[in-house]
């Protein structure tokens, strides 16, 4: 039945125009990622086709989100330097932005706190996975930044519908997840999927994009899922994000927690009380890297 | 002339006292603020070194007249009306109306606990939300505030009721204008509010005083733990533990934690707040 519902919303975006896609440049970097033939150096020259990418990859090379102690001047020493998994998801994560550009938002959907949201999650995942010791080249934050990325896709092509979502998240009290299934009969973790799935995008982040309300259902790296799934959770209790419910929550019920102890059992030691008030200087930093990801500093700058 | 000294072995033997006499602790890295509230303390005395003072303490016929108004200048907290706001948001929006939920045998009775009430402005804080809620006719209860501190200068001057503006400056203008009558530079609190609570002194480390708390829907401790040594600290929230009903919250500092300390409740993350629920 919800199969159905997800198999006619793909039936209406697809006629009213296309899936937004990803640049050609960001595809062309996760195919070639995967590929053991491929050179640093061709990788180097692809990305350098495109200079606003190159700026922006140097720029967050050069920035405190890495804290590296050597200047990097350019895209092949950022690779060498990095790794090529980490620019790969830095790829991503700056090209998102160029397919979804943050922009003034409407009331029911604030694009700009959607991004500040999504980009808390991916800086709470990072801290979380540093202090566990299972960092994944990025790729826990790219996950954060993307796990909501089907909201803005209902938002773009169905905004009167995902307006009584919101409306009714509000209204009942309830998950907005819960208000979808009963507006939309699917939900933005199906849609994102879909999404992820279409721009080709590393299977771990499509898992942890699709699951990331129900992680236990997580295969290929359940460490991911749970840990965008538990910052999503800190990120709520910041305040930070526009989803209407308030309830309180206990992390240590959730399978998320369990999942993640079960793989790092030194989560056990962690002073939430601490750790939650500490995220207060993560957030600040997040909404820089926002800056940088998305460009905003130099479209105010124009303003 | 130069400011006493206070040397390492005095500030240890006066900490020591402190804390047999009232539980609070001040850790080596503390020794700064302790120094300064014993200089206040020593200039009203007027004794010019911490020597002297700490024999007053010990020794003196009048050391317990002293202790106690060394406890008022030790804990002399800056505590404005609705200080953190998030914690009276959760409280008003889903604590309380949770508990009302789970016990409502209609007209029940509520009873919260601000425990290290300082000068009055939590329990204060806490009657306005409880009479607003009461007012709204949404739950039927009968609110129980109790509220205590180890000072009892602290505990005079919450019963007076009367605060400069600058304890308001968090007080949302409905609460300011109903629940206030200005004096010239003060504010009064309403007898409406003020009949709401009842204020006794209690050291939370007095186990046969403490005992008889119970029954409790919510305790409110914030930054008074922070004073306490580890063994104290787990005593006074054991002790809460206790205190509570089953399905009861305690609201700690914004800033404090209890990992280490217990692990009894439930922490549950609200928007902005942290809460610990016995389940």
């Amino acid at each position: 039945m919800a199969e159905d519902r997800l198999e006619e919303i793909k039936e209406r975006i697809q006629n009213i125009g296309s899936l937004p896609t990803l640049p050609k440049v960001a595809t062309e970097v996760i195919s070639m990622a995967g590929n053991p033939d491929v050179s640093i150096k061709e990788i180097a020259s692809i990305i350098s086709q495109d200079p606003s990418l190159s700026a922006k990859i140097l720029k967050v090379a050069n920035s405190a989100f890495y804290g590296l102690k050597q200047r990097v001047a350019s895209i092949q020493l950022a690779l060498v330097i990095l790794g090529l998994n980490k620019i790969k998801n830095l790829v991503i994560g700056i090209s998102v932005f160029k397919t979804f550009p943050i922009r003034p938002g409407r009331p029911t959907f604030d694009r700009e706190k959607f991004w500040e949201h999504s980009v808390g999650c991916g800086q709470i995942a990072k801290i979380l996975a540093t202090l566990l010791g299972c960092e994944m080249d990025g790729e826990e934050f790219v996950a954060g930044l993307l796990h909501d990325v089907g909201k803005i896709v209902l938002d773009q092509f169905f905004h009167d519908e995902f307006t009584k979502v919101v409306d009714l998240t509000f209204e009942k009290d309830i998950p907005m997840i819960e208000a979808e299934k009963e507006v939309l009969g699917t939900t933005h973790a199906e849609i994102g999927s879909w999404l992820a799935e279409d721009w080709k995008l590393p299977l771990s982040l499509v898992e942890a994009i699709t699951y990331h309300h129900e992680p236990q259902k997580a295969a290929l790296n359940p460490t991911l899922t749970s840990l965008v799934r538990l910052s999503d959770l800190f990120c709520k209790a910041k305040g930070i994000g526009f989803s209407g419910d308030a309830q309180g929550v206990s992390i240590s019920d959730r399978i998320a927690w369990k999942t993640l102890k079960a793989a790092k059992p030194q989560l056990e030691e962690l002073d939430m009380e601490r750790f939650v008030f500490d995220l207060d200087t993560e957030i600040e930093r997040a909404r820089e890297y926002l800056g940088v990801f998305s460009n905003t500093d130099q479209a105010k700058e124009k303003v | 002339m130069n400011s006493p000294q206070l040397s390492d072995d005095r500030f240890t033997q006066i900490r020591d006292l402190i804390y047999a006499e009232s539980g609070m602790y001040f850790a080596d890295t503390k020794k700064y603020l302790l120094e300064s509230r014993l200089s206040k303390r020593m200039e009203e005395v007027r004794l010019n070194s911490f020597d002297e003072y700490y024999y007053l303490l010990k020794y003196s016929p009048k050391k317990r007249e002293e202790l106690s108004k060394l406890f008022d200048q030790v804990t002399i907290n800056e505590t404005s009306f609705f200080r953190n706001m998030p914690q009276f948001q959760v409280f008003e929006k889903e604590i309380i109306p949770e508990i009302l939920k789970n016990n409502n045998a209609g007209g029940q009775r509520l009873r919260i606990w601000s425990a290290g009430c300082s000068s009055g402005q939590e329990p204060y804080a806490l009657a306005m939300i409880l009479n607003e809620l009461a007012a709204t006719k949404a739950f039927k209860f009968v609110p129980e505030i109790i509220a205590n501190d180890i000072s009892g200068a602290m505990i005079l001057d919450a019963q007076k009721g009367r605060y400069k503006g600058y304890y308001l400056r968090n007080t949302p203008e409905l609460y300011k204008s109903k629940y206030f009558t200005k004096n010239s530079d003060e504010y009064i609190i309403s007898n409406a509010i003020k009949v709401m609570v009842k204020f006794s002194i209690l050291n939370l480390l007095d186990e046969a005083k403490t005992k008889v708390m119970r029954d409790m829907d919510v305790i409110f401790c914030r930054n008074v733990i922070i004073y306490f040594d580890d063994e104290a600290k787990k005593k006074v929230i054991g002790m809460f533990y206790e205190a509570l009903r089953p399905g009861g919250y305690l609201f700690i500092g914004h800033s404090e934690s209890l990992h280490n300390i217990s692990r009894a409740f439930k922490l549950m993350l609200f928007p902005n707040a942290i809460v610990y629920k016995k389940e």
